[in-house]
């Protein structure tokens, strides 16, 4: 090389403190020119003395390129060869030193982070290498440790670091022949972040100290795409960078998922963020190349196989997938087996074997018809499924975050219907309408009684929603023309034609009277909105309303709003059709289901809104039915159903047996003067005359069984006051179940044993039921 | 005492796999005095004097042939010379880190950042954003590498007095940094001309060795040829020349691993249809063209937005992203 300088002016000029250290192990044979060289520095170092000013330069390096024969100049080289600091105030630099920089050889292998730090996640642990084993072995075949960034495990609570470890070991096929599984924790306890810290993990390390994977795709909802991508940024600060698709012109959707799909090494955007139906219309593209892993949000849309997106999600060419669910069970096993059978195509055979296998001899025993046999095959059957697919899935419900949330206490509400609802209601029932669906029973009838029970529906929650079917003359009103009051006006809402609505309106305002309790109301139709913006107008209540019309952007703003202390919105009227999933409503602490939903998921996705992470006070959840209406049928099918789900998923065995077929066939018939159906149903041994003699066991919750909650028919024992005052007011009350959270001392430590011994299998996600009580509670039941 | 140890093992390992200093050569007949002449001839690393010709070699003064054989012997033999997979090469690469430019779509664009340990050359019209990217890298690249930065200095070489430590320090502030210290660590000279030019880019190799540098910008490479050089009768010898200088810095980016970036000024192409919409090509001509390995050409947007699209890439498509020039250094582009 040219060189750029005099060699008389550098030459003596060479002091060098980069070599002071040497390393212990260098070549023996250079260690003495090592030392030589140092001596000869030395000397170096002290010629060099006279030059320098007096303060602290004898430890620095004096770059040779100067000419130091001025201070100036040695100012200069002084500053000039100040050794790196990044410049953050308190920076603690990465575990492992500077990395370097460019393409480099990369002798020795260690892990990204350190396994040792306090509160490290450690999800790989290599073997333990002696230090004679380790001198012998090809350093880059050692295996190192897979360490959660610190960013994520220092936030990172002990139920998920347990969940993001049992994701990692799946995945990884660890815990068996298979790389799939479901997480089913329930709403709140931190699905996303728990993915978030299992896909930046597995794009950064693995155990061969090179990323396990390179691109990981996250199929959802349409709506909740901006969400992940906002919850990627807030918890990696940034680090990671997502693609997220949504909107944009076909030829630009098509060039970005090309790209992502073909490129096989590093990506700069390795998260694709996409919806369920951009992802069947593009999947073509999507199945050709490898992806390293796939994680299905809301996995619960995947429980028909049969369907275009599931299909499409099938051929996607991974062996990691990940699918996420609050509510895995909704109607049926089979649509459990799509779920399962999704993650892990292997696992339970096609779905003939798994129908004959299982589910008919399961469902035979959960009948409370089944004879003795039956019920110990269904449950050997049962116990059988729950080892094959426990290996696979984990579920922790919300139990776990009793520990951080507030008490909940959750009141089914049957409240009586009005005189005129009680008109409009035999009425209708007694009508030739309702008479002839009810008498054939072919597939056609079956979609009549299907209108007819949303009639029936709206009739318990207000006259005005069918006043336009009464004005109409529409079949079933015949005999209803002279029904309504005198005075009655369709546009102008009165809360005393509806038990329901009298009962809400006493107690909001009992609401607003007491404090700044801001409360959710929910219901399945829009038209029922209105009249809660009808409501809220009359009484001058702020609200804000959502519903499926509103544009995704809109819903965030309004969200937000409504939940700052200090805005003035006092309701939410929420469709729990369009925004079930996904909200943050932590604003209330109140909220009213005023019409239960068939599909109990969907319920109970809303009444999750408002008893999540985040929420200070203590919360109330009114669930309003109207006394032996239809309404508490529904509800009665609803608990039929979760007990299905906890069968399965929650290993609870003690779940109850429930109403026979032929009680779900009962949906149209009324006892006016009864004070709960369900009740009445339950057979429940521990109330006399209706009174509650005995509570309930001491371990139960409000995620027990309604047999298992308390019960009142009048106002007394009622956690809540609100609740009491309104029943003395409106006197239209019937009967309350109620119950609350679990107390946070009951919650048992299985947390910290599983931090402590992270080895030991998790024991939380089993609750095991105390079989004891099992026999006592099935003899309940039998006489129906 | 465990945690000295941790240390030392760590330094060690540093050693390793940074650049080997020529020192190490030292054994045999090599002494500490032929190592010195090697460091004054800017050959501080084995790497530098691996790659080093024959002939550079034998031009130090005080070397003789023999002495000159033996040291690339020993040079190759901690250097070896060889083949190897492209799955190991692809391993290596696949953690190179990246320095990120302050935009996440333009980010997103280059796959990740400024890749270090090769050459990026940014070309445009002016006030098309040249200079302020280069500015945000001059401070991204002090960031620690876990937030998108190369835990580096950066040398900074102006020829066309555009360099403003007031931006630094506006920039400085968004990502929360000690404003004073994101100055130090920034070396800064202007070249006067071609010949200081090279010779800086010389100098910096004893730098880049003395403390660690993730960044060196060059802005402009060519605004001094330019005018150093006229007509077509010295254009072999711009050419040579610059050729020479891009080869340094290669040599840097190989040898130390540091992103280097260099400006480029555009010309109205006269030999394209005239009237064409955009019809800008960057000068240099075809050394420029075939030396650096990412080449990114910006263009003005709307207001405060750039564009930026990759012009010539190994690995990246050819594709836009929009960013923009804001009071504290390259950002997004707003939402409208």
């Amino acid at each position: 090389m040219r060189r750029s300088l005099a060699p008389s002016q550098r030459g003596p000029l060479r002091p060098e403190s980069r070599h002071s250290f040497t390393p212990p192990l260098l070549k023996k044979n250079k260690r003495s020119c090592q030392q030589e060289l140092e001596r000869e520095q030395e000397l170096d170092r002290r010629r060099l003395g006279a030059l320098r000013d007096a303060s602290n330069t004898s430890e620095l390096p004096l770059p040779i390129r100067f000419t130091a024969n001025s201070e100036y100049e040695l100012a200069i080289a002084k500053v000039l060869a100040r050794k790196f600091k990044v410049p953050m105030d308190n920076y603690v630099p990465d575990y492992g030193g500077k990395r370097v920089l460019g393409v480099r050889r990369c002798i020795s292998r260690r892990p990204l982070h350190d396994p040792m730090a306090c509160n490290a996640l450690v999800l790989f642990h290599p073997p333990a290498y002696t230090e004679h084993e380790r001198m012998g072995m090809d350093p880059t075949k050692v295996l190192v440790h897979v360490v959660v960034d610190p960013l994520l495990s220092n936030i990172l609570r002990p139920h998920q670091r347990e969940g993001v470890r049992f994701m990692y070991e799946c995945v990884e096929g660890k815990r068996g022949n298979f790389n799939g599984c479901i997480m089913a924790d329930e709403m709140g306890l931190g699905k996303t972040l728990q993915c978030v810290t299992l896909v930046w993990t597995l794009l950064r390390q693995g155990p061969e100290c090179k990323p396990t994977i390179n691109k990981a795709i996250v199929v959802s909802p349409s709506s909740l795409v901006k969400n992940w991508e906002k919850e990627f940024t807030k918890w990696l600060h940034g680090r990671l960078l997502c693609l997220p698709m949504e909107g944009g012109t076909k030829e630009n959707t098509i060039r970005a998922l090309e790209q992502f799909s073909m490129t096989s090494a590093r990506l700069g955007t390795p998260v694709l963020l996409i919806s369920y139906e951009t992802f069947r219309i593009y999947a073509e593209i999507l199945c050709k190349y490898e992806v390293g892993m796939v994680i299905c949000d809301e996995g619960h849309r995947l429980k028909n196989s049969d369907n275009l997106t599931y299909q499409a999600l099938m051929g996607l060419k991974t062996k990691r997938r990940v699918l996420l669910s609050g509510t895995p069970i909704q109607n049926d096993l089979t649509e459990y087996y799509s779920l399962v059978n999704f993650v892990n195509p292997e696992m339970l055979g096609t779905a003939a074997v798994f129908k004959r296998n299982f589910e008919s001899a399961i469902l035979r025993g959960q009948n409370t018809d089944s004879t003795e046999q039956e019920r110990q095959r269904a449950i050997e059957k049962t116990q059988e499924l729950i080892g094959l697919v426990d290996q696979c899935i984990i579920r922790r419900t919300n139990q776990i975050l009793t520990k951080y949330l507030p008490v909940k206490f959750e009141m089914v509400i049957c409240a009586k219907l009005t005189a005129i609802q009680l008109e409009l209601y035999t009425n209708f029932l007694k009508s030739d309408q309702v008479r002839r669906s009810l008498a054939d029973c072919n597939e056609k009838a079956s979609l009549t009684a299907l209108a007819d029970i949303t009639t029936l529906k709206k009739i318990c929650s207000h006259p005005d929603l069918i006043y336009e079917k009464l004005t109409a003359r529409e079949k079933g009103f015949e005999n209803s023309q002279n029904v309504l009051p005198s005075n009655y006006k369709p546009k102008d809402l009165n809360p005393e034609l509806s038990g329901k609505f009298m009962l809400l309106d006493f107690m909001l305002a009992a609401i607003r009277a007491e404090g700044n309790d801001k409360v959710v109301l929910i219901s399945n139709y829009t038209q029922t909105l209105d009249l809660f913006e009808q409501l809220a107008r009359k009484r001058k209540y702020g609200f804000v309303r959502l519903d499926g019309t509103m544009s995704i952007k809109k819903r965030s703003k309004v969200v937000d709003r409504f939940n700052d202390p200090e805005s003035d919105s006092f309701l939410f009227m929420l469709s729990s059709k369009a925004g079930g999933c996904g909200l943050n409503l932590i604003g209330a602490n109140r909220l009213f289901m005023f019409d239960p939903d068939w599909n109990p998921a969907n319920d109970e996705q809303a009444m999750a809104r408002v008893w999540r992470d985040g929420q200070k006070k203590p919360c109330y959840i009114y669930r309003l039915v109207a006394s032996g209406s239809i309404e508490e049928k529904i509800l009665q099918r609803q608990t039929h159903k979760k007990s299905l789900s906890s069968t399965i998923i929650d290993n609870n065995e003690s779940a109850e047996k429930h109403f026979t077929r032929d009680d779900l066939k009962d949906l149209f018939t009324f006892d006016a003067n009864i004070l709960s159906d369900t009740h009445d149903k339950l057979k429940c041994k521990r109330c006399v005359q209706n009174i509650q003699m005995k509570p309930p066991p001491e371990d139960t919750d409000c995620t027990s069984h309604l047999s298992q909650w308390y019960h009142c028919s009048n106002n007394r024992g009622l956690p809540d006051n609100i609740l009491a005052q309104a029943w003395m007011d409106c006197k239209c009350v019937s009967f309350v179940f109620h119950h609350r959270s679990q107390a946070q001392e009951i919650v048992p430590s299985a947390e910290e044993e599983a931090t402590d011994q992270p080895e030991e299998k998790p024991e939380s996600r089993k609750r095991s039921s105390t079989p004891a009580s099992d026999d006592s509670a099935d003899e309940d039941f039998r006489g129906f | 005492m465990e945690k000295l140890t941790n240390v030392q093992a760590q330094q060690e390992e540093e050693e390793e796999e940074g650049p080997l200093s020529v020192t190490k050569l030292i054994g045999g007949s090599i002494t500490a005095k032929d190592i010195k002449l090697l460091q004054q001839a800017s050959l501080h690393t084995v790497e530098s004097v691996a790659n080093a010709t024959k002939k550079q070699l034998m031009a130090i003064p005080g070397l003789g042939g023999g002495k000159v054989e033996q040291i690339i012997t020993e040079a190759n033999k901690l250097v070896p010379l060889g083949f190897l997979s492209a799955r190991t090469f692809y391993q290596m690469r696949a953690d190179v880190v990246q320095l990120s430019t302050g935009s996440k779509e333009l980010d997103k664009l280059l796959g990740g950042g400024i890749e270090t340990g090769s050459i990026t050359e940014i070309f445009g019209e002016f006030r098309c954003g040249k200079t302020q990217l280069c500015h945000t890298l001059a401070v991204t690249c002090q960031l620690p590498i876990s937030q998108k930065g190369g835990e580096g200095k950066c040398m900074y070489i102006d020829t066309e007095n555009t360099f403003r430590p007031e931006r630094l320090a506006a920039i400085a502030q968004r990502y929360k940094l000690n404003e004073s210290e994101v100055l130090d660590n920034v070396a800064f000279t202007r070249a006067h001309n071609s010949d200081q030019q090279t010779k800086l880019i010389q100098m910096a190799a004893g730098m880049l060795f003395e403390s660690r540098y993730a960044l060196l910008i060059v802005d402009s490479a060519m605004a001094l040829y330019r005018s150093d050089y006229i007509g077509r009768g010295e254009l072999a010898a711009r050419q040579n020349h610059l050729g020479l200088f891009l080869r340094m810095l290669q040599r840097l980016a190989d040898e130390f691993g540091v992103a280097v970036v260099i400006t480029n000024q555009v010309t109205a192409s006269l030999d394209g249809a005239p009237g064409m919409f955009d019809a800008k090509k960057p000068i240099g001509g075809h050394i420029m063209a075939h030396s650096s390995t990412t080449r990114l050409y910006l263009r003005k947007g709307k207001g405060e937005t750039r564009i930026c699209k990759i012009y010539d890439s190994p690995c990246l498509p050819e594709s836009e992203a929009m960013f923009a020039i804001l009071p504290d250094g390259i950002g997004d582009a707003r939402e409208s």
